[in-house]
């Protein structure tokens, strides 16, 4: 069929399944751990007695890194001896109560990871640590910001060479040259989840490389 | 080396609700799984969350290597293969082995045109050189 006079079709947007920076494709990614790797991360959580906190701002990666830990660490561990409790917010009154079932069934060299310390009440957050030593077991925990009651074993801060390094993975490395992706880093912060979000949004508008303020105006 | 495929006999992977679907599952696995399923399923992939349910299934009796052909009903009321921007919900046969995370998995379309549904505004799919107000 003869294409209407004035009109030209342009390429379908992006499909969901299609675009390379869907949260399947982010959650693929291969944490970056720091020099040494998980092992040598989890021989400096030893050294700290097996009680620390890994302390880093939202999006910076502290959920992925206890993620990947937990699969990591698993065969080291007897069946139930990791636990992983997750909150992305305060909790309510019957998670608090499902945390303290868990803490109560943990044994000697049994191993708490924790992700989202900082949301709890604050008499919780003072009980669990000495709970954890007095039961001989270890507690990993995460927060946005550094805890009087565990030491630090890791401070996360993204930078935008790493912002570059996991979109070079999404996209291939000559894809990332006309994307601004020092300038996205700067403006979400080193927030990499919203970051790539934004990636994510360019993609299926078929943005991509332009600057969203002029490509959604046409004008600067 | 583990190895696990699902093929459809007759190549038909487009479908509609209520559809029985053939589906042949072979394998050949280094340490014999404790379990072996073949299970027919839908899922998300988007900028959210994924979200899945397996519809239909048939567990295989666990051993090291071989084949088998099962066949799988379709409900009768599922929701339809779909991509827009923010999320494509697809429809797969997967045989899975475990413990482990072995899988082997053969996509298919599950709508009543046969195609996957596009949910594209239509300014999305199609745009004046000129710009709106350009339209002839």
């Amino acid at each position: 069929m003869a294409k209407p006079k004035g009109w030209r079709m342009r390429e379908a947007p992006t499909r969901a399944r299609e675009n390379p920076f869907r949260v399947e494709r982010i959650h693929a990614l291969d944490f970056r751990f720091p020099a040494g790797g998980a092992d040598a991360l989890f021989g400096r959580f030893e050294e700290t007695g097996r009680s620390a906190v890994v302390v880093g701002p939202e999006g910076s990666g502290k959920t992925t890194l206890i993620e990947r830990l937990a699969s990591r660490l698993a065969p080291r561990f007897a069946v139930n001896g990791l636990q992983v409790v997750s909150f992305a917010a305060r909790p309510d009154e019957p998670a608090i109560r499902r945390l303290h079932a868990v803490l109560k069934a943990l044994g000697p060299d049994d191993l708490l990871l924790l992700d989202g310390f900082d949301h709890l009440p604050l008499l919780v957050r003072l009980v669990i640590p000495r709970r954890i030593t007095r039961l001989g077991a270890g507690l990993l925990a995460t927060s946005h910001v550094p805890l009087r009651t565990l030491p630090t074993l890791l401070t996360l801060a993204p930078s935008a060479e790493l912002f570059e390094e996991l979109v070079q993975d999404l996209i291939g490395g000559s894809a990332t040259e006309t994307l601004p992706l020092a300038e996205i880093h700067r403006r979400h912060e080193g927030n990499l989840r919203t970051a790539l979000r934004e990636l994510y949004d360019r993609w299926s508008s078929d943005l991509r490389g332009a600057d969203p303020g002029t490509a959604r105006t046409g004008r600067r | 080396m583990d190895w696990l495929e699902v093929t459809i006999p007759e190549g038909r992977t487009a479908c509609t609700a209520g559809d029985e679907i053939e589906a042949a599952a072979v394998w050949q696995l280094d340490e014999m799984p404790t379990s072996l399923e073949l299970r027919l399923f839908w899922y998300t992939e988007g900028k959210g969350g994924r979200d899945s349910e397996i519809v239909a299934s048939e567990s295989i009796e666990p051993t090291p290597s071989g084949h088998r052909t099962c066949r799988l009903r379709l409900p009768d009321i599922v929701p339809s293969s779909f991509s827009g921007k923010l999320i494509s919900l697809l429809w797969a046969i997967e045989l899975v082995a475990e413990p482990g995370e072995r899988a082997g998995r053969i996509e298919l379309v599950v709508s009543p045109t046969g195609h996957e549904l596009q949910l594209y505004g239509e300014a999305q799919g199609m745009a004046d050189a000129g710009g709106a107000d350009a339209r002839p």
